[in-house]
């Protein structure tokens, strides 16, 4: 009996295969999610790199919402447009009256606006460095994604699109916690860029 | 028996947990559904004709140029969307073939992500997880095999959701504000985040900001270790409903707090899973 029982109960071979390549997968998945989620964490670069190619398509994700800290301004994108050497004024891409009302439109702009004070690497209390901030402006995608994202929204309201386009990073700082005044507006002014003219 | 058979043994008897495996599987779903029919009214600005978004640069993995595949080709972005929602809801209702369809809304979920990576919060991307972690569940698994990768499917996404919160805890830890107690009030003074005007109705009440910054960081740092205790897991998820329903009204966060909410049935004892869903069985029995 007792040999009986064990017979029962003991796994199959396959089985037991399946339960190791299961529990290496685990572990090898959850040790490529910390590295990739985890900053700090002292891991060869080579190695990382590799982990990003893994995660970044299929399992991207990120767990640093306000923190380490929060920010401590808010960014805003302006755009202008520029006709026959003469600049529009600036438009606020938030609060274009084109653009439906909807919260996710908003969190979008909004987000924009955080992704591009990330991609020049301004910080709320800079005071930036025009120059390399036009130099990284002008490497980056996102900067072309917000200016592309301005045409888009300028060519709702149906006006011509005009030979240039320029958008500007507006932060407006929070009073510091425990009560004072906040620091003054902090304004970036971005490359203006010239844009293609339609064939007729 | 050795360690690895009896390892073996325990995962493929039986499924663990067997009805909140289905509830959990189903809960994902539905919130794919509500989170992208959120989107409807301005389905056309995202993905449309009309979209606000293009592409600006192309990735550099093939992977990433697979899942980017919309971002390029927008003319399959509004039929993938729509796609989306008939078979989030499929899968949601747990109709016949979902777990074929799964793979489907992986995959066209991430495209559809990729396409508009602004319009989206990580709560999204926490359920393409879940989502693949369902791809190994199997809540009418027969056989041990089946049973095997069902559980360990499942144990994957128990473990995903207590990563979320290591770390981001662990973050939290490491930054100064969370610290002296300011995090609450600076989150409650951006303007993405303030819709109901929360922090202005604060301000000056510094005490109050300071005791909901330690509430926070005490809550995500004690969830990771006290989620695995029984007796403290029904208390923890009122908490956790109540900490993120918060998030999801005052912080302007919707889609985030009710996805949180719904990733809690992943630790919902058996019981309570099967009360909720036989509900609709019992709802109808009556009116019948």
């Amino acid at each position: 009996m007792p040999h009986a029982s064990n017979r029962s109960t003991t796994p199959s071979a396959k089985l037991r295969w399946l339960a190791l390549i299961l529990a290496v997968l685990f572990v090898l998945h959850f040790a490529a999610t910390v590295i990739y989620t985890v900053d700090d964490i002292p891991v060869d670069a080579r190695i990382k790199h590799r982990v990003s190619n893994y995660m970044k398509p299929l399992f991207h994700q990120g767990w640093k919402l306000f923190a380490p800290d929060v920010p401590t301004c808010n960014p805003v994108v302006h755009y202008r447009m520029a006709r026959n050497g003469q600049w529009d004024a600036y438009t606020d891409l938030l609060n274009h009256e084109q653009l439906p009302r909807h919260p996710k439109l908003n969190y979008m702009t909004n987000k924009l606006a955080a992704y591009l004070m990330n991609a020049l690497r301004v910080e709320c209390g800079d005071r930036p460095d025009l120059a390399a901030m036009n130099e990284r402006a002008l490497q980056s995608g996102t900067f072309s994604r917000c200016v592309q994202y301005a045409m888009n929204v300028h060519a709702l309201s149906g006006a011509s699109p005009g030979d240039s386009i320029q958008i500007r990073l507006v932060l407006t700082h929070i009073p510091p916690f425990g009560g004072g005044a906040a620091p003054e507006n902090t304004t970036v002014e971005l490359p203006a860029m010239p844009l293609p003219h339609e064939r007729d | 028996m050795n360690a690895i058979d009896r390892y073996t043994e325990r995962w493929s008897s039986s499924l663990h947990s067997a009805a909140t495996q289905r509830l959990f599987v189903r809960s994902i779903f539905v919130f794919l559904f509500v989170d992208y029919l959120y989107l409807w009214p301005i389905r056309g600005f995202i993905w449309g004709e009309a979209s606000l978004l293009k592409p600006v640069q192309q990735p550099d993995s093939l992977l990433v140029n697979a899942t980017a595949f919309l971002d390029h080709e927008r003319a399959f972005a509004m039929p993938a969307y729509y796609f989306m929602l008939a078979a989030s809801l499929w899968c949601a209702l747990g109709l016949r073939w979902n777990r074929a369809l799964r793979l489907a809304v992986f995959g066209v979920s991430l495209m559809l992500y990729y396409a508009a990576m602004p319009v989206f919060n990580a709560s999204l991307l926490l359920f393409h997880l879940f989502v693949f972690f369902s791809l190994g569940m199997d809540e009418d698994a027969r056989t041990p095999a089946r049973r095997l990768v069902s559980n360990v499917a499942f144990a994957a996404a128990r473990l995903q959701l207590v990563l979320v919160y290591a770390v981001a805890a662990g973050y939290k830890w490491s930054g100064a504000m969370w610290l002296d107690g300011s995090a609450v009030y600076y989150a409650l003074m951006l303007d993405r985040y303030d819709a109901l005007g929360v922090g202005g109705m604060l301000s000056g009440k510094w005490f109050i900001f300071t005791v909901l910054s330690y509430m926070g960081l005490a809550y995500q740092t004690a969830f990771p270790v006290l989620i695995w205790i029984k007796r403290f897991r029904i208390p923890l998820l009122i908490a956790a409903v109540s900490f993120h329903g918060c998030i999801a009204v005052v912080l302007n966060l919707p889609d985030f707090g009710i996805a949180m909410i719904f990733a809690y049935t992943v630790f919902l004892p058996n019981s309570y899973a099967e009360w909720i869903l036989n509900l609709p069985n019992r709802i109808y029995s009556k009116r019948v």
